[in-house]
């Protein structure tokens, strides 16, 4: 067990309140509070890093962290830094550190910027039944899995063709009255998986953050809304055989999608300092780029769309599909794990799952939809004996994005957090540039050093403008386990030199749009003053000096119409069992090159309508 | 096999904190008790509790028991709540080999509105103390009256089956004859008819024919169609001029296999005869012309026929003879050339003090003899050191004469009589004692028929 105390040594070193910092003791409490909420593997992993912290400063210095000055409890962490792997877990650490103190700091700005705005009604009130709720035992037609972006599209097509659906979701039912008064640190560990710290184990290590909730990602995903690009379905529909990507159709899907989200440009008035900077950057150098097409047409700017929207303006599905899917008579049941899939022969008759509390109940369904999620749906047909196919969990693709952030020295006014898209790269390198305001800790964004100059950074974010670099990827991981799924990630050559070559562009773009210095966010040189270092400093960089995330983990569980290849068959359909149908972002045969949310929702209707064609 | 469970516990609206009371008693009846170990469906029926918002409301449903190959025992039912809306429950035990006792009493499960939504949730539990000797006491062998109701036909030509209630009014001396029948011919299309005939003491039976309708997959439905209810529990029509809504209660006693239980369901003779409710009491209102009886707790039988056709020549008496004892008699002649030169075959069962004689009614078949002369016959004969002589005549004035149309389209004439008058007696058979003797004046329920050729 963790105790507040193991983490005021840390506070103390990286954010010494000497200079300015916050009080290590209440931090410290603060973060406790926080970690004691993660899943116990990452709770230990990080408890036994900061007591180590601890343990290594007493050999070298005689003293405990917290009892050194300020200058030695600095050097302590320097020279753990120097360490090649141990300063892959002093990162981790400081990333929960960055993220608690800088939630708090969010958390006054946040809550000034939205106290005057009405929040609109609940559409889902008394639409969630509590897993508490709910009978130990009942009957549908039809269980849909995961009540995210696939998970919802799909419930809401077989709930409207008559079937009684129920929709299980793993997660709680956030209003937004609730999100509107819940600071963001108390947001993030209940909208996300894990707290949102849950990474793919490789080198680097990938940051990758899931949604857990009514709604799924698509509740704190940045609203972004690209359509699948033309020739990325060509791919799916002819060489993967995918009958559900029929070109035609799915671009019919797309505009139902794209309807239903009320997709529209982002508007100028509330694209913030960090997008007008990408586009001054982009229009300076002539490189192609626009304002970013987003599922909130209400949008007031403020910069929070990674903790659930407080003023329901982003419309995730939880506002709109999974509305529509009750209105047509389905139910949604929050707070509830699926376990496993009942089997009898080769049916699926039922789902068994698992109440917060640890009580069980039954489900049975004649027609079971697994959408959980490109990690959690290989592990639940693995719980559920279904997994013989060899190719589950594999041909993971997360779309890694790094962060370069540029220092400007007037304030970045607040905006959209995903605003601008520059696609000069896209066509040739698969490189997306997207300026994204993260708060700091959070994602890939961390700020460089400790001590003073940490302080300094966390008190300068405001003058940070971020632009994401996310790379197409080979689909080179692959989830293993079943409790609890583990994700690996081998970051491939050549996307790594392509995720190089575009951080050399971010970096670029922001000296063009007149950044006074520029955050690669490496370990070894994390701040570059020129365009010309930064080439120089990224032409050497090693695989573990980046930091990564993936924001959109795709393909561990893909259809096509090789047997052989894809344990999906190209009607969505699960092979093997004969009524289960897969409509999530694992069946994504490769990946979208784009943001995928609305490529996953298109596919959800497909299957939707795959499952009723069937049943007809 | 039946028996009888309670399950007490509590449901909760959903989107409510408030739990109400929850409880059902039910009868259930397993077709084939060596099924239930692999997998079965019982009907079940009782009453069912909801604090404040059903009392004691008649329930119907299923229990489908699978306790090996699903490892679930699921109960569905359904009812009408005091707000007379439809309600539904739907739920199943889960066993547990490794927590038997705890998975076996518990019952969770959700009730459902008429529109199939889920409106609470509910979960009972057996009491093991207070209920378990009651429902180990309550386990019957032997197939359930309901189940025996359920039609045997399956769309096959040239099959009769026949569903058949006789009773005589305590009060009035009335007696009731109530027949369906279905005949599905050799070749044409399968038809439902049947008639009432009530034998007021006073006066000559009053007959009404209904039907014939077409009939569809389920001769009981088909009847429905035309108004006719035929179940165990109720019995109901209106042909204009004679109408009737009997409901049938407290039938407790086992049914009566007169040709044995294999005879009736592997169809082992040409046509075979159940008795599922040999002592039944019924209830309710019956007109006829000018007339209006109000039955209350009339005694009578409910029976069955199924097979190819009448006999050759046939005898049947349905005997109450008071404290649920009863004496089923049918002796027949197979239609069969080859068989017609063989001895009346006389079925005899005899049930007293709940016990049944003789207990192999087929053995015992050959051992008694009938003799018919004009409306009175007579059997005798003995069984395992018991004898028994039974006459029976059937009384001119209060007799009708009905035809009957076989599968293959022979007509066969019956005469019978809801007031005929039996004498019954039981003797020991070495030392020629009579042991018991009973004397039926005109409520003694009897026929006599043959084909003419
Ligand atoms: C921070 C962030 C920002 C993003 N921004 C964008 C963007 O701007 N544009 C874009 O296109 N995409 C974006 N994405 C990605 C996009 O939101 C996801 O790819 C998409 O939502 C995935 O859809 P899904 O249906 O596969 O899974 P999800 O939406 O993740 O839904 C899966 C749901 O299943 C539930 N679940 C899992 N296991 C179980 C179980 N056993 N029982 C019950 N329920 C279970 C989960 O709790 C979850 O709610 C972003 C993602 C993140 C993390």
């Amino acid at each position: 067990m963790s105790r507040a105390t193991d983490f005021a040594g840390v506070c103390a070193a990286m954010l010494p309140p000497e200079a300015g910092g916050p009080d290590a003791d209440e931090l410290a409490r603060r973060i406790h509070t926080y970690v004691s909420q993660l899943p116990r593997t990452t709770r230990m992993a990080l408890t036994t890093g900061v007591r180590s912290i601890d343990m290594f400063a007493r050999v070298t210095s005689g003293k405990r962290l917290a009892d050194l000055d300020t200058a030695k409890r600095v050097r302590v962490l320097q020279r753990i830094a120097t360490r090649g792997h141990t300063n892959e877990a002093l990162e981790a650490i400081k990333a929960v550190v960055l993220l608690v103190a800088g939630g708090e700091r969010a958390a006054a700005k946040f809550s000034h910027d939205i106290a005057k705005v009405p929040i609109p009604d609940d559409p889902l009130h008394n639409r969630v039944i509590r897993a508490s709720d709910w009978p130990g035992c009942t009957s549908v037609d039809a269980v849909v899995i995961g009540s995210g972006a696939g998970g919802a599209m799909t419930a809401r097509c077989l709930a409207r063709s008559g079937m009684s659906v129920l929709i299980l979701e793993e997660g709680a039912h956030h209003p937004t009255r609730d999100l509107h008064t819940m600071s963001p640190l108390e947001r993030q560990s209940e909208l996300y998986r894990e707290c949102g710290i849950s990474f793919a184990i490789g080198n680097p290590v990938v940051i990758l953050p899931q949604g857990r909730s009514v709604g799924g990602t698509t509740v704190v995903n940045s609203g972004t809304c690209f359509r699948t690009p033309d020739h990325v379905i060509r791919t799916w529909h002819e060489e993967c055989g995918l009958a559900l990507a029929e070109p035609a159709r799915f671009g019919t899907y797309l505009d139902e999608v794209e309807r239903t989200l009320h997709v529209t440009p982002t508007q100028m008035r509330v694209i913030g300092g960090n997008g007008q900077i990408a586009l001054r950057g982009a229009h300076a150098l002539g490189w192609s780029a626009s304002p970013l097409i987003r599922n909130a047409p209400e949008c007031a700017g403020t910069g929070q769309c990674a903790w659930g929207c407080p003023l329901g303006v982003k419309l995730g599905v939880h506002l709109n599909a999974l509305p529509q899917a009750c209105e047509a008579g389905a139910t949604i049941v929050s707070e509830a794990r699926a376990h496993r899939l009942i089997r009898e022969g080769d049916r699926i008759v039922g789902v068994r799952c698992r109440r917060r509390d640890g009580s069980w109940f039954d489900i049975d369904a004649s027609i079971v939809v697994v959408a959980a999620g490109a990690t959690e749906t290989p592990a639940l047909l693995r719980r559920s004996r279904i997994a013989s196919h060899p190719h589950i969990g594999k041909h993971l693709a997360v779309h890694p994005a790094a962060t370069v952030a540029g220092r400007f020295e007037e304030a970045i006014a607040t905006g959209v957090l995903q605003s601008v898209g520059v696609d000069e790269f896209h066509e040739d390198h698969g490189i997306l540039l997207e300026a994204t305001k993260t708060p700091p800790g959070m994602g890939a964004s961390v700020l460089p050093g400790f001590g003073a100059s940490l302080v300094e950074s966390l008190e300068g974010a405001d003058t940070l403008a971020n632009l994401g670099v996310m790379v197409a990827d080979k689909s080179s991981g692959r989830v293993v386990g079943s409790t609890q799924p583990l994700v690996f990630y081998a970051l491939d050559r050549i996307d790594m030199q392509n995720l190089v070559f575009g951080m050399e562009k971010a970096a670029q773009l922001l000296f063009a749009a007149g950044a006074r210095e520029v955050i690669l966010g490496l370990s070894h040189q994390p701040v570059v003053h020129s365009h010309a270092e930064a080439k120089a400093v990224l032409s050497g960089v090693a695989r573990h000096d980046l930091h990564l995330a993936g924001f959109h983990p795709t393909g561990t569980v893909s259809a096509g119409h090789d047997a052989a290849r894809h344990p999906v068959d190209e009607q969505g359909r699960l092979r093997g069992v004969s009524n289960v149908w897969i409509a999530d972002a694992s069946i994504l045969p490769a990946c979208t090159r784009v943001n995928p949310q609305l490529s996953i929702m298109a596919m959800g209707l497909a299957v939707g309508d795959s499952v009723t064609n069937v049943m007809r | 096999m039946t028996f009888h469970e309670v399950m007490e516990g509590s449901l909760r609206r959903l989107n409510e904190t408030r739990t109400q009371r929850f409880t059902f008693s039910i009868d259930a009846a397993i077709p084939h008790t060596l099924q239930m170990v692999r997998e079965t469906t019982a009907t079940v029926r009782g009453s069912l509790w909801i604090q404040g918002a059903a009392t004691a409301v008649p329930v119907e449903g299923t229990l489908e028991m699978s306790p090996l190959k699903k490892r679930r025992l699921r109960y569905r039912l359904s009812w009408q709540s005091d707000d007379g809306k439809q309600y539904r429950f739907d739920g199943w035990k889960t066993l547990r080999y490794l927590r038997l006792l705890s998975s076996w009493t518990t019952l969770p499960g959700a009730v459902y509105d008429a529109d199939g939504r889920v409106w609470a949730s509910a979960e009972l539990k057996f009491s093991l103390r207070r209920q378990l000797p009651r429902l180990l006491a309550s386990i019957r062998f032997g197939a359930r009256h309901d189940a025996l109701s359920e039609p045997r036909w399956r769309n096959q030509p040239g099959r009769t089956e026949v569903w058949y209630t006789t009773l005589t009014d305590p009060d009035s001396g009335t007696g009731v004859w109530l027949h369906h029948e279905l005949i599905a011919p050799d070749t044409g299309k399968p038809y439902v008819h049947g008639w009432i005939s009530v034998f007021p003491p006073d006066s000559v039976p009053v007959t009404r024919r209904f039907g014939p309708y077409a009939c569809s997959a389920n001769p009981l439905q088909s009847l429905a169609e035309h108004g006719m209810t035929v179940s165990p529990q109720r019995m109901s029509g209106d042909l204009g001029d004679v109408s009737w809504d009997l409901r049938c209660a407290g039938n407790r006693s086992q049914p009566l296999f007169p040709m044995s239980r294999t005879v009736w369901r592997r169809s082992l003779l040409p046509a075979s005869q159940i008795v599922p409710q040999p002592s039944a009491r019924f209830s309710g209102p019956i007109g006829y012309p000018a007339k209006k009886l109000s039955l209350q707790d009339a005694s009578g039988a409910s029976a069955r026929v199924y097979g190819h056709g009448n006999a050759q020549r046939w005898i049947w008496l349905h005997a109450d003879l008071g404290n649920d004892d009863v004496l089923e008699i049918i002796g027949a002649v197979a239609r069969q050339h080859s068989l017609r030169w063989l001895p009346m075959l006389v079925f005899i069962q005899l049930r007293r003090h709940g016990k049944v004689w003789p207990r192999f009614p087929l053995l015992a078949a050959w051992r008694f003899h009938a003799r018919i002369r004009g409306d009175t016959w007579t059997v005798r004969g003995r069984m395992g050191g018991q004898q028994l002589q039974v006459q029976v005549t059937l009384p001119t004035t209060q007799t009708v004469e009905l035809e009957y149309v076989d599968p293959d389209g022979a007509h066969a004439l019956c005469r019978n009589s809801e007031r005929a008058t039996a004498h019954i007696v039981v003797q020991h058979a070495r030392r020629q004692t009579t042991t018991i003797e009973w004397q039926l004046d005109g409520t003694a329920h009897a026929e006599i028929g043959r084909h003419p050729t």
